[in-house]
């Protein structure tokens, strides 16, 4: 055998051990974490998912019968991922909380990112059927590509976390989050200069994304066949927020009317806190998420929408 | 592209395949040439013009030199391609900086100027291959080498991709003729050259990027850390320049020997040194003796009175500073750097430590321990002006240092991090006689031990990477 031969057969043989191993750990990693952070407690039937602003807002602690697992800049395919798992093993989920706001549905060239996609494939890997890894690998073959590098050393993180509250891997796939800076002042002084907000990004624009409603779609649809009771919510912000143009508040109000009005949605935008219970111009602090959880707690959702939700057409 | 990137690990085995597909040697360099052609304007198409005029330049050059006697003209032939080379690199590099600098100067005498800054985009490896060819045409006009007919070799010297954007700086003497002759495959110079690949991105990736994290965590906080975090900052900082750099080196040499090159060894385990005369035979070795030969000697090096070896030694470092890029920064650190050498140079103990420290003993000497934390220690407080960024961040970062928080507690204490670089020392300190740390390692072990220990080396490359980062000397 000639020498290139030779080397060339040892390092594919050798590169098919490193994949053969990658494979290993994947699979041992993905029977590990769908068999442990997908668990909720018996009384949680009500499931909140989103992104930071409902990550920050519901305190499990004061509405015990949710579960809190949005995750920090999420977009709702990723949402819809969750969903499925967390409804396939805990069948008594029948309410879902989804975060539903202006920033939601406008396109966000950041979800298409390296860094975002690096952070997210590897968690999401093996919920994902051949649909949608091709919908995540069509935002940025790169970044998918370099987010299954990382399979690795997520799944070695996983196995080395401790299980904390009788549910392990929190925040790997969403938790509640409470927030301790007051920053509102700062945060509105910047709005005024118009710069960048350091929590949060404006809509670069007010175009709806398509890829981000086929996933809310998907959800609406999903909870629809199972009977189960959706609520769209939009957790409190500042007024100062609201009344800026390049939010987009009218426009996705306009939406909303037009698309989604047969929806439940649960608008707590304008609900007035006191200026300590606002962690920044978007998201609450701990202390407002104290208060808004207790709401629904002792309100319950009824009571809420009736008071609190944007008119609906049947 | 970078080395530590997908789109590197999909071109390598193509232009691998390629290569040793083919037989004929001048379709072989020919590969070479277009792959890195394809390697540099990967990141900007544009900048492929210059790469190609400058080897248009220096080869026609070589080649009036070799035909023209006369002394006069010879110099005008050398001085043009120190001008082209010297003028493109001063063009990109320095423009911006000369011109601020000139209006801050005009500002002291109370004249404002309002001169136009250019948006100059700096040419990845510009730094690296302006010296790279300009050591063919010294070399051509000392007659110390003859000069090549061959355009595509000399081309493929040119633009070899493997040390193209960060070094080595190869000489023609060294690299080119290896150009001329056909290269026959060694399975043990490209498993070899795997094992330098696969050390080099340790260093890269395990390292240097986890460093990274720390480093500039503490730099852009700096006013904000005590001293001992400050320190832990600077030291981190060695070893992300280190792990960064030396390991950039270690693919470019692994990879060249993938298609049968040898190229130069840059970096000897420099922190290992016993003195700062010894730390620069060890550091970026074909940089320090390219000036050296091409800079040091011509202006009279040590020969001649103190006054000549000092203003020679200052003149080095200070260029070598320079080299690194437009900041006052890198000017200090070569000046701080000339003033730890200049006492050995003048009490001739600069060539005291020549052989490898503690030879081939694991533990060293006391002396020898102390010698070498000295030394380190000297390099840590230089390397703060290096990564600062500017003169006044580097001297607060400094006396933020050397304040009553020195021995307290650090803030930042990152353990994984901490146990990855000691154990990496370890291991540079068991193989320091070699080119690179893990040369000898395993070769005489069974062969499925040795590939579970590349196994575990990939693993730990995958599981203990750092958040990638950008190569250092990318920007030089």
């Amino acid at each position: 055998m000639g020498p290139i031969k030779q080397f060339s057969i040892k390092v594919s043989v050798f590169l098919a051990l490193v994949v053969a191993l990658f494979v290993l750990i994947a699979g041992v990693n993905a029977i590990y974490v769908s068999n442990t952070a997908f668990k909720l407690k018996e009384q949680q039937h009500v499931l909140v998912l989103g992104d930071s602003n409902t990550k920050c807002a519901f305190d499990e602690s004061e509405y015990p019968s949710c579960a809190n697992l949005s995750k920090a800049a999420d977009s709702y395919f990723y949402s819809y991922l969750r969903l499925k798992k967390l409804v396939a093993e805990n069948p008594g989920i029948d309410t879902l909380l989804l975060g539903f706001a202006p920033h939601n549905i406008f396109d966000n060239k950041r979800h298409r990112a390296n860094e975002y996609l690096y952070s997210r494939v590897n968690k999401y890997y093996f919920l994902m059927n051949a649909e949608e890894v091709g919908f995540m690998w069509n935002q940025n073959p790169g970044g998918a590509a370099y987010g299954a590098l990382a399979i690795v050393k997520q799944s070695l993180t996983n196995l080395a976390a401790v299980p904390k509250d009788g549910r392990a891997l929190l925040d790997a796939y969403g938790a509640y989050g409470p927030l301790d800076r007051q920053i509102l002042d700062e945060d509105v002084e910047r709005l005024h200069r118009g710069e960048g907000l350091p929590f949060f990004n404006l809509p670069d624009t007010m175009a709806v994304s398509p890829t981000a409603m086929e996933y809310f779609d998907r959800i609406v649809s999903f909870c629809d066949e199972r009977g189960i009771k959706l609520y769209l919510v939009n957790t409190p912000k500042r007024a100062e927020l609201l009344a800026y143009p390049d939010y987009g508040v009218d426009v996705f109000n306009s939406y909303y009317d037009a698309n989604y009005a047969h929806i439940d949605y649960l608008d707590f935008s304008d609900l007035p806190l006191a200026e300590e219970q606002y962690a920044d111009l978007v998201h609450v602090h701990k202390s407002g998420a104290q208060y808004f959880s207790r709401m629904f707690e002792e309100q319950g959702l009824p009571a809420l929408m009736q008071r609190y939700g944007r008119p609906t057409k049947p | 592209m970078i080395f530590n990137s997908l789109d590197f690990a999909v071109f390598l085995p193509i232009v691998f395949a390629l290569y040793w597909l083919v037989t004929a040697l001048r379709a072989r360099n020919l590969i070479v040439v277009i792959a890195s052609y394809v390697f540099y304007g990967w990141w900007d198409w544009r900048f492929l013009s210059l790469i190609l005029f400058s080897t248009v330049v220096d080869y026609a050059i070589g080649r009036m030199l070799s035909t023209e006697s006369a002394p006069t003209k010879r110099k005008v032939l050398l001085w043009v391609s120190i001008g082209v080379n010297l003028g493109l690199l001063g063009f990109f590099k320095y423009y911006n900086f000369f011109l601020e600098n000139f209006v801050s100067a005009f500002s002291l005498f109370g004249q404002e100027l309002n001169p136009r800054t250019l948006n100059i985009i700096l040419p990845v490896g510009i730094s690296f291959y302006t010296f790279q060819t300009l050591s063919y045409t010294i070399d051509v006009y000392r007659k110390q080498l003859e000069p090549t007919r061959d355009f595509v070799a000399f081309a493929a010297f040119v633009s070899f991709f493997p040390q193209l954007v960060a070094g080595p700086i190869e000489r023609a003497s060294n690299l080119l003729p290896q150009f001329y002759k056909v290269r026959d495959f060694n399975y043990s110079k490209a498993v070899d050259g795997l094992r330098q690949i696969l050390w080099g991105l340790i260093k890269k990736m395990v390292i240097a990027d986890n460093a990274a994290e720390v480093v500039n965590t503490i730099f852009d906080g700096s006013g904000d850390y005590s001293g001992s975090t400050l320190v832990l900052g600077a030291v981190f900082f060695a070893f992300q320049i280190y792990g960064d750099f030396s390991g950039y080196s270690d693919i470019a040499i692994g990879t060249a020997r993938l298609f049968g090159f040898d190229l130069k060894q840059n970096f000897a385990f420099p922190y290992f040194s016993r003195d700062i005369a010894e730390f620069w035979r060890r550091w970026h070795i074909s940089l320090s003796t390219w000036f050296r030969d091409y800079v040091y000697i011509p202006l009279g090096g040590s020969r001649g009175g103190n006054g000549m070896r000092i203003r020679n030694t200052f003149i080095i470092f200070i260029v070598s500073g320079f080299w690194h890029g437009a900041n006052w920064t890198f000017v200090v650190w070569g000046a701080l750097n000339a003033i730890y050498f200049l006492p050995l140079l003048l009490t001739n103990r600069n060539r005291s430590n020549m052989a490898v420290v503690a030879g081939s003993k694991f533990w060293p000497s006391v002396r020898e321990a102390l010698s070498v934390l000295g030394t380190f220690g000297a390099t840590v407080l230089a390397w703060i002006f290096f990564r600062a960024d500017n003169v006044g961040h580097a001297v607060e970062y400094i006396g933020g240092i050397f304040s009553t928080s020195l021995f307290s507690v650090p803030e930042l204490l990152p353990l994984g991090t901490c146990a990855l670089i000691v154990g990496f020392t370890i291991t540079e300190w068991i193989g320091r006689e070699h080119q690179y740390a893990i040369e000898k390692l395993g070769l005489t072990w069974h062969r499925n031990t040795r590939w579970l220990l590349y196994l575990g080396l990939v693993f730990l490359l995958i599981a203990a990477g750092g958040k990638q980062q950008d190569f250092i000397y990318f920007q030089f």
